[in-house]
């Protein structure tokens, strides 16, 4: 945001000095808060080792830290919180990310769903699930996707952000173009889009990329948007498809502005944040997600390799220039 | 239900002509059907072939032509192959293309949805209005959304379509692929893209819990309305004869709540094309006559066949 940066504090998950729970062992990605009472609960998206065939399963649990800025570590979820569907289904091989929001005394998720395809590796679509005990456990509102390919949008529907202004549920999320092949893998391009539902369940999409690409062929994720000072930010992260892994071609963090939350305008200049210096975000930093504590705005994001090792945090703070 | 006649060009190379899909063209009755080539994994992918006939059923050419379409790409819900093509006329020269799309997956076989392409040709060639599916999975329907059959009603489209319900183990055969059970639903819609769907209810009655039902067909007549489906059993469908395919109808009074007939209220007259299976059926009406056209033994691997329907049609309404 223009005349502000993003001040980093530092790794916030795993908790070095704690074990980590079984279904946490690996990849620490897709940061989504709520703020309850006594705590800062953070879910986001973890995984066991790989299987022998190298192939993760990505689940849900959270992460709670006191709420007065200091961040200190309370417990994990002691489990994955939502279930895998059954065979067949569209959420039968991961669930990665989730996004929450409270809607009343519930807690709404929307969450990407995997299955695994013969000819391309995977795909993804939008789930909907609702807590009433604060996140501890969820149910699927419906087994089935609310949001999935269509017409416009032939696969990976993913990287939801649910948020609500002015009475109406926003869902920004991305929307696969094409798979293409790099050095004979299989990469998929994806582009920022927006859809607006009143019941969370049936949505209208707007049916248009959000995002102007910088990049050729460039794949866009984790549209997080907030309102601040009268108008509409979106952090996002983007990055090349070509050669990703090589430095300087993997996640960066993007940024633009709106007045309706339709027309976007991308000033990636201010940001307001980059790699490094840290050894932990040197190389990406990808996920952004917004929340406010206290007086405090706060950015969490994920560090180097899109978040294998560790999620991070920062605090916005007012631009000395 | 009489006369049958095996329509399948005597010299036609025996690789699937399945489930025959009626458009008229001027005086032509051109039948759309899939068959089957290899792709380089070695799968079987269904492509979209036709054949044309006069309207007294000759058969105008000795061999079929492929459907001219634009190509669907990698990752699509219909890049491993179209099953059934539904052609629907919209005007003189507009015909849309209804996909059953076909796409390959690890945990279970496949996953299907229903897509749609357009020609401004009179049918000569096809283009997709777009990459991804009209109709996917969606509240009470999981997966498996194939199988269209569009009627245009007082300004309304209707799509009788089906969805998978689930996806079960044999229990006689612990080891193989799941088997899947699907059902008939109905969608309605003002401009054949955007559909409202009645998520998950079932608009055909089921004889037996493990019944899947397939390809519904449907053709207004006089007051009433005609469908034609065919059944099968979830597991052993295709080795044991009583649990493979077997075509069933329905009626109706106003296209959305529909009556299944007994099994003693029809009969589907067998000769050897049909003697072991029946199954894909396509209505056709034309002047007080419905034709149906269906597959027979093995899905249809050596062709289709024609029946005229010889129903006083007291079921009918």
């Amino acid at each position: 945001m223009k005349g502000y940066f993003w001040k980093k504090i530092g790794r916030i998950i795993p908790v070095s000095e704690y074990t980590k729970p079984e279904w946490s062992q690996q990849y620490f990605q897709a940061p989504s808060t709520i703020l309850l009472k006594d705590r800062l609960r953070v879910f986001f998206c973890s995984r066991k080792e790989a299987t022998t065939d190298g192939q993760y399963v990505s689940r849900v649990g959270f992460c709670d830290f006191s709420r007065d800025e200091k961040f200190t570590f309370m417990g994990y979820s002691p489990k994955p919180l939502i279930q895998l569907g059954k065979p067949g289904s569209f959420d039968e091989f991961g669930t990665y990310p989730l996004s929450v929001q409270f809607n009343g005394e519930s807690v709404i998720g929307v969450y990407g769903g995997w299955t695994r395809l013969k000819s391309v590796p995977f795909d993804v679509s939008l789930g909907l699930v609702s807590s009433r005990d604060l996140g501890e456990t969820f149910q699927k509102v419906q087994d089935e996707p609310v949001l999935t390919k269509c017409l416009e949008e032939p696969f990976i529907i993913s990287s939801p952000k649910l948020r609500r202004f002015h009475g109406l549920w926003y869902l920004f999320y991305i929307a696969g173009e094409k798979w293409k092949f790099d050095n004979s893998l299989l990469e998929p391009v994806y582009k920022i889009r927006v859809a607006t539902s009143t019941d969370l369940i049936n949505w209208r999409r707007h049916k248009k990329n959000l995002i102007k690409s910088n990049l050729f062929e460039e794949a866009q994720a984790s549209p997080d948007v907030f309102e601040f000072e009268g108008l509409f930010h979106m952090y996002f992260c983007y990055r090349d498809t070509s050669n990703a892994k090589e430095l300087g071609r993997g996640y960066r963090i993007g940024y633009a502005r709106s007045e309706n939350l339709v027309d976007w305008v991308r000033e990636d200049f201010n940001a307001g944040i980059k790699t490094g210096p840290d050894y932990w975000d040197s190389q990406d930093i990808s996920y952004p997600h917004f929340f406010k504590l206290n007086q405090n705005s706060y950015l969490m994001y994920l560090g180097n390799e899109v978040g294998k090792y560790s999620i991070c945090i920062a605090r916005l703070e007012k631009s000395p220039f | 239900m009489a006369t049958n006649l095996n329509l399948t060009p005597a010299n036609f190379r025996g690789g699937f002509l399945q489930s025959p899909q009626t458009l008229e063209i001027g005086e032509i009755l051109r039948v759309y059907f899939s068959t089957r080539f290899i792709d380089p994994s070695g799968n079987p992918v269904s492509r979209v072939e036709f054949i044309d006939f006069s309207k007294d059923w000759k058969r105008l050419e000795a061999f079929s032509k492929p459907l001219i379409i634009s190509e669907p790409i990698l990752g699509a819900y219909d890049e491993h192959g179209i099953f059934p093509f539904v052609p629907f006329r919209i005007s003189n020269s507009e015909i849309l293309g209804f996909i059953s799309g076909w796409s390959r997956r690890v945990s279970v076989d496949v996953e299907t949805a229903i897509g749609i392409c357009k020609s401004v040709d009179n049918g000569k060639t096809f283009a997709r209005i777009g990459d991804g599916p009209i109709l996917a999975a969606g509240r009470g329907e999981p997966f498996l959304v194939g199988d269209p059959c569009i009627i245009g009603h007082a300004g309304t489209l209707l799509m009788y379509y089906i969805f998978g319900t689930s996806w079960i183990q044999n229990p006689n055969e612990p080891q193989s692929p799941l088997d899947r059970v699907y059902r008939i639903g109905l969608a309605t819609s003002s401009d054949g893209l955007n559909w409202i769907r009645s998520n998950g209810k079932q608009i055909i009655s089921v004889e037996e819990k493990l019944e899947c039902q397939a390809l519904p067909s449907v053709v207004r007549y006089r007051e009433g309305w005609l469908m034609a489906f065919c059944f099968r059993n979830a597991h052993d469908f295709r080795m044991v004869k009583e649990k493979g395919y077997r075509l069933g109808f329905a009626t109706s009074r106003d296209g959305y709540t529909w009556t299944r007939l007994l099994d003693n209220e029809y009969n589907v007259e067998i000769s050897d094309w049909n003697s072991e299976m029946q199954c894909y059926p396509n209505l056709y009406l034309r002047d007080e006559q419905i034709f149906l056209l269906s597959n027979g033994n093995q899905f249809g691997r050596d062709g289709f066949g024609l029946h005229l329907l010889d129903c006083d049609l007291k079921y009918v309404l």
